[in-house]
């Protein structure tokens, strides 16, 4: 017997369910049948027994389609207990049918398309093609019948197209059939027939004695039909959400009504509650089909209730329960009613961080909800999760809601799936060294070749100074038709790392074409071996995933690969158990699905993903606060619902059926449309909601603060709602005030004072206490006009650092040094050379990081991922730094140049030898030069010490020098003349003329890559060390405008301000201005044009003696 | 160049190729509403049937919220006779169709209507938006893939397909 229960709550027709199974008749030891739309109402319905019975046992949720088809299965002999035509299973049925282009000779379209996609491509449209079929299974068996019995049907406006996909669909319905060697006709009109014979007879067919069809938002015809033959022998309750208590079927959706308006079919048809009829389409069709197709069941509609609260959302929800228009002028809120509210924001980030004040406000107001009580759902949950996790699991305790994501796609929040997916990827990958690495980077599998987190920095270091790029080896390269060089591949790099820790470490030759790398040692060398292991496991898998494979050869190795790269500890257990299901599962689908044809590893992994990806998992209600998908909690009420992220576009979203999608060309009622599903989806959401609905969107652009459009039912609900709620729908200013009561714009920034301030609208608040604290400083500061904000950790830096759009505007910045700072005490006053030098090259990072303790990092450089193109600066200094030794010792050419082309530092091949050869003839002219200027052997070491008396304080200067030679000082580095050289050799010849030690000339050369320049003795050494040494001493306490690059140039260019002006600033097409340095940017914050008066000051300071003894032929 | 005609938005012809050319800032947009009103009250057009193609994310946004913006404007002055403070466009576009085409005022607060519930089917796109949306809803008969995503930034891949380039 088949009996029909409405509610308008859902919590009313759950308490009738729990009554019927308390109070049912049914064998004690027969499980309860109830068949439920989602996991989410099984969670709900297994609490909810249990907490009204104590247990919740012996009950067997269902879906409806296995149900039943499990059901059918015991009426009609000959079906097994799942189906065949189900659409994971189906899926692989197609797909290998689709794999001979015999099946498809017949059909151009389906022939063109499938030569034209890969394997990839063609699982992905054998996947559609099965969920279509499904869909037809449900929705238009006669058409299958048809098809089966060789005719075809009729489709509205058919085309050639449309015709041969109705070809081609029937071809391939017709293999599917005579495959599975099923009958031609629909499992379900069989069952239909039996039941038309079986009449009267007693006989159960050991079908269950009752069942619960429980809060179904939609169900196809056929399942109807089905449901009430069953419900001859089975006590079937179908309970239903049912928003109305009028019966509503004619009133027409408005879109339709205009339509029909524009042609004059209105005549007699009222529209009722706009809300429901242009957004319940869905659950109205559902309804009218229960209705229509369940005969004379009884009804039991006693359980409608309507809202007793007096707020907007609850009229509202009554305005629907009782069929009513919601006229102009109608609903006039009280003040204070925040039931319905939208929230416009500025980005997906801003909403969250709204949404969470708001939570909070709530939290702390009267009669607070627990956070089990609130639902947040998004329209693209995967986009969100990061950013939830960022705003909400950050949150200090005092500010911290408990909350979960449910529904989250496994293949990114569980990590074993995660690491197994992204390994299987690089198994067919080219190996780029950064993919390799990022590997190593999940613990899971570094865990199982025993390396640490802690061990990843040196494997990275011998990443990079072994010169692995990307590729196992040549052999791999050549795969992509590329030479089959082994540089830079891994296994070049890691014979280099082997050799680095087998031969000496000063040897001088290369040992088969190449040189040692890494200088591994002691018990490194075991990291190395691990490192090598897990790098010939990578190779094994690629050997053995290569070729396509059987079904069942696949299943064993991913079982086995699972083995040998995972190592779970105990909090991934459950995780990779859930892992082994899918592949379990994904085996048993091909397996159904008769899959004869070998499979590539792309196409398994793409299956398995999708697998573990099924939207069906869905979400669960939890104890917290719960974030979801739109559509994964339905039906479930909740005290307060917010719904963010409704921008243009996102939701409904713009999916439109598939092109060869027969259905859509030919609508009837009850079918599923995407378009009225989100539709109805929404109101769902509305109707579920107790208290408040929520609603926010990015309504400004985070650029120009231009206004953005809502999704256009927040654009419906507000066109709607702002004339029902103003007393006087004709005037502007009423509107615009009903407006403001609905929508709340928020500023750009979670720190704006509109938070924070007493006279601003109570509504936007903020509970963040440090961004109230420091905008109460920033108030007071601004009036006292005093010191600059403490800042302390590198953190707030580089923070102010990524808004550089912002801090390019010509807004005046806080000046980072607005006071000096403590003047530095005795233990400052003994400065080596080396301070000194290490000062002038960059006083303000000297500055910062001396006294202040701020050292800017720079970040590590990304693993690069190709062969070098060109020898670039690094490349020449390191090849340069290997080879000079060895041409100081004499080596001989041919020998240097087969070691320079053994290394790992210039280009492969042609390119790289020619790059080399260039190189080489430059090294040697200067490794001359240096072995003829240091021909004369060093002095002995001498130390010395200075001391110069400053104000008053006693400042002592000190230097050692181990390279004195009877001729002066000489020294050297392999590169061009830099204005840095030029600042080392002055200082440290001023130091030499001021300790004037015996038998020494007093002069300097330094040797350049291109050329080098002398220095003569020069007058008062001490006299320009101890100016020297007062700007250090100033430099200790604020940013001295010295900055060496710009000022050579300045003195190089006759103290021209003109040039300095040119290397300090960065333009569009020279970047990297000096002003670019971190360091300068920090300190000088706030300060308009460092290039002042005491730039030109201290350079001359610098500088100016140092022109009267240099001699240099290129100046 | 005196050959050209000035547009006249509200009496132009709706058929053929017509090549507007005008300066920034002369009305461009509000013109391109103007003929999309008209095509939405005189041709009788839907949203759907109405392609506008413009160059950036921001224009289509701006133009979007422009159209519609007109759209609600254009209902509420039909519904109530009030117009939007100093601009005649909505009160020019209504008695320019009364008066030459005598449309009733009661059809065209239905076809507005129409068209703003289904707005969110507008073709309103960019360049790049309207390809994707024309290959998206047809990649069985273009043999592409059937899930596409568009990649910002091609680099990576140009770079990865150098070397084939270079080799010895």
């Amino acid at each position: 017997m088949l009996k029909l229960t409405f509610a308008n709550h859902y919590e009313t027709l759950r308490d009738e369910l729990l009554s019927a199974i308390a109070s049912g008749s049914a064998s004690p030891f027969a499980a309860e049948q109830i068949i439920i739309p989602s996991v989410a109402l099984r969670r709900d319905l297994t609490l909810s027994m249990a907490t009204r019975h104590g247990v919740c046992a012996n009950v067997e949720f269902a879906y409806l389609a296995q149900w039943l088809w499990r059901q059918i299965g015991k009426v009609v002999p000959g079906i097994d207990s799942e189906s065949p035509f189900a659409a994971p299973v189906l899926t692989w049925r197609i797909f290998q049918i689709l794999s001979d282009p015999r099946f498809a000779s017949g059909f151009p379209r389906l022939t063109n398309y499938l030569k034209a996609v890969d394997a990839v491509a063609r699982l992905d449209f054998a996947t559609r093609v099965a969920s279509l079929f499904e869909q037809y299974m449900t929705y238009r068996p006669e058409w299958l019948a048809d098809w089966s019995a060789g005719k075809s049907v009729s489709i509205k406006g058919e085309t050639a197209n449309v015709a041969e996909d109705q070809a081609w669909q029937a071809a391939l319905w017709r293999t599917i059939t005579s495959q599975l060697g099923t009958e031609r006709e629909h499992p379900a009109s069989r069952f239909l027939k039996t039941v038309e014979k079986t009449a009267g007879a007693t006989d159960r067919f050991g079908l269950p004695e009752a069942a619960h069809v429980f809060c179904l938002p939609a169900m196809p015809p056929l399942y109807i039909d089905i449901l009430q033959q069953l419900g001859r022998w089975i006590d079937l309750r179908v309970y239903v959400l049912n928003p109305c208590r009028e019966f509503w079927f004619d009133i027409v959706d408005r879109r339709r009504l205009s339509y029909m308006d524009v042609r004059g079919e209105k005549d007699y048809h009222e529209t009722g509650n706009p809300l429901l009829a242009d957004w319940g389409q869905q659950t109205k069709a559902h309804i009218e089909l229960v209705l229509e197709r369940s005969g004379d069941a009884p009804v039991d509609d006693g359980g409608f209730e309507e809202q007793t609260s007096d707020t907007l959302l609850a009229r509202l929800q009554n305005t629907i329960l009782n069929l009513v228009d919601i006229a102009p002028g109608s609903r006039v809120t009280e003040p204070g009613d925040r039931s319905i509210e939208i929230h416009v924001c500025h980005s997906l980030t801003r909403e969250l961080e709204v949404l969470q004040d708001q939570l909070l406000a709530l939290l702390a107001g009267s009669n607070p909800p627990s956070p089990a009580d609130i639902l947040v759902v998004t329209p693209d949950l995967e986009a969100a999760g990061p950013l939830i996790e960022a705003v909400f699991g950050n949150a200090p305790p005092g500010r911290y809601i408990p909350f979960t994501l449910t529904g989250r796609a496994r293949s990114t929040i569980n990590e074993p799936a995660r690491a197994f997916l992204q390994l299987l990827t690089v198994a067919t990958s080219r190996f780029t060294a950064s993919d390799v690495f990022d590997l190593l980077q999940q613990p899971i599998l570094a865990r199982r070749f025993g390396i640490e987190a802690d061990d990843l920095d040196l494997v990275r270091d011998w990443i990079t100074s072994s010169g692995i790029r990307w590729a196992l080896d040549g052999s791999h390269r050549e795969q992509y038709d590329l030479p089959g060089v082994d540089r830079y591949s891994f296994d070049d790099g890691l014979q280099r790392l082997f050799l680095g820790y087998a031969l000496p470490k000063e040897a001088s030759a290369a040992w088969q074409d190449r040189v040692p790398a890494g200088g591994v040692e002691g018990a490194e060398a075991m990291l190395l071996g691990r490192f090598a292991h897990f790098v010939d496991e990578l190779a094994r898998l690629r050997r053995d995933t290569r070729q396509p494979k059987a079904a069942e050869a696949w299943r064993t190795l991913l079982f086995d690969t699972l083995n040998d790269f995972l190592a779970a500890d105990k909090n991934d257990i459950d995780d990779l158990a859930e892992v082994r299901d899918a592949i379990r599962e994904l085996y048993g689908n091909m397996a159904r699905g008769g899959i004869t044809e070998n499979l590539t590893l792309d196409v398994v992994r793409t299956a398995l993903e999708l697998l573990l990806d099924d939207p069906a998992r869905g979400g669960v209600p939890t104890g917290k606060l719960s974030f979801s998908s739109i559509s994964s909690l339905r039906s479930l009420p909740f005290r307060i619902i917010c719904v963010v992220g409704l921008n243009d576009g996102a939701f409904p979203s713009a999916m439109r059926p598939a092109e060869f999608d027969l259905m859509a060309l030919s609508p009837r009622p009850g079918d599923r449309q995407r378009r009225t599903d989100e539709r109805n989806l929404f109101l769902d959401l509305l109707l579920a909601a107790r208290e408040k609905f929520y609603l926010s969107y990015t309504g400004r652009s985070i650029r120009d603060n231009a206004p953005l459009p809502p999704s256009i039912l927040v654009a419906e609900l507000i066109e709607l709602l702002v004339p029902a709620t103003c007393t006087d729908p004709a005037s502007p200013e009423q509107r615009d005030a009903a407006r403001r009561r609905l929508v709340l714009e928020h500023p750009l920034q979670p720190f704006s004072a509109r938070y924070f301030a007493a006279d601003t609208d109570p509504r936007v608040r903020s509970f963040n206490a440090e961004l109230c604290e420091a905008q109460r400083q920033g108030l007071s500061s601004a009036r006292a006009a005093v010191v600059a904000l403490p800042v302390d950790t590198g953190e707030n830096i580089s923070d102010s650092d990524d808004d550089g759009d912002e801090e390019a505007s010509s807004e005046p910045t806080t000046r980072f040094f607005s006071t000096l700072l403590v003047a530095p005490g005795d233990e400052w006053r003994d400065v080596s050379l080396d301070q000194l030098l290490r000062f002038f090259r960059n006083p303000c990072r000297y500055l910062l990081r001396e006294r202040l303790g701020i050292v800017l990092s720079r970040d590590d450089d990304e693993l690069a991922d190709d062969e070098p193109f060109l020898a670039d600066f690094s490349a020449r200094t390191a090849l340069a730094e290997r080879l000079l030794p060895h041409y100081r010792s004499g080596m001989g050419d041919d020998d240097l140049r087969v070691l320079a082309l053994a290394g790992i530092e210039y280009p492969p091949g042609t390119l790289g030898a020619s790059l080399i050869d260039l190189e080489l003839a430059t090294l040697k002219r200067f490794a001359m030069e240096v072995t003829t200027a240091e021909a004369s052997p060093c002095l002995p070491p001498c130390h010395s010490t200075v001391s110069f008396d400053l104000d008053g304080e006693s400042w002592r200067l000190t230097a050692a020098f181990a390279d004195l030679r009877p001729g002066g000082l000489v020294r050297h580095r392999y590169d061009d003349t830099r204005a840095t050289d030029y600042l080392t050799g002055w200082l440290t010849h001023l130091f030499l003329c001021a300790l004037q030690p015996d038998e020494v000339a007093l002069e300097s050369r330094w040797i350049s890559r291109n050329g080098e320049y002398r220095l003569r003795s020069c007058e008062e050494p001490e006299k320009v060390l101890q100016e020297l040494l007062a700007l250090y001493r100033r430099g200790l306490r604020e940013p001295i405008h010295f900055f060496p690059k710009s000022a050579w140039k300045y003195i190089d260019g006759g103290e021209s301000l003109a040039k300095a002006i040119a290397t300090w600033k960065s333009t569009r097409d020279r970047p990297w201005g000096e002003e670019e340095d971190p360091a300068y940017r920090l300190a000088l914050r706030g300060i308009d044009d460092p290039l002042d008066e005491d730039f030109e000051l201290c350079t001359a300071t610098v500088f100016t003696p140092m022109m009267t003894c240099i001699e240099d032929d290129r100046l | 160049m005196s050959d050209i005609p000035d547009l006249d938005v509200f009496q132009c012809n709706l058929d053929g190729i017509n090549l507007i050319e005008a300066s920034a800032g002369t009305g461009k947009t509000w013109n391109i509403c103007g003929l999309y009103l008209r095509l939405l009250l005189e041709r009788g057009l839907d949203v759907q049937q109405i392609l506008v193609v413009t160059f950036t994310n921001a224009a289509t946004a701006e133009l979007r919220e422009r159209i519609r913006t007109r759209i609600v404007e254009t209902r509420d002055y039909l519904a109530s006779g009030i117009a939007p403070d100093g601009d005649p466009f909505v009160p020019t576009l209504v008695t320019g169709l009364v008066a030459r085409l005598n449309i009733a005022e009661d059809d065209m607060v239905r076809r507005l209507d129409l068209a703003l519930r289904t707005f969110d089917e507008a073709s309103i796109f960019t360049i790049h938006g309207f390809c994707q949306r024309a290959l998206g809803d047809n990649p069985f008969a273009a043999g592409l893939p059937m899930a596409m995503e568009l990649i910002q930034d091609d680099s990576d891949l140009l770079m990865e397909s150098v070397p084939p380039c270079r080799r010895n």
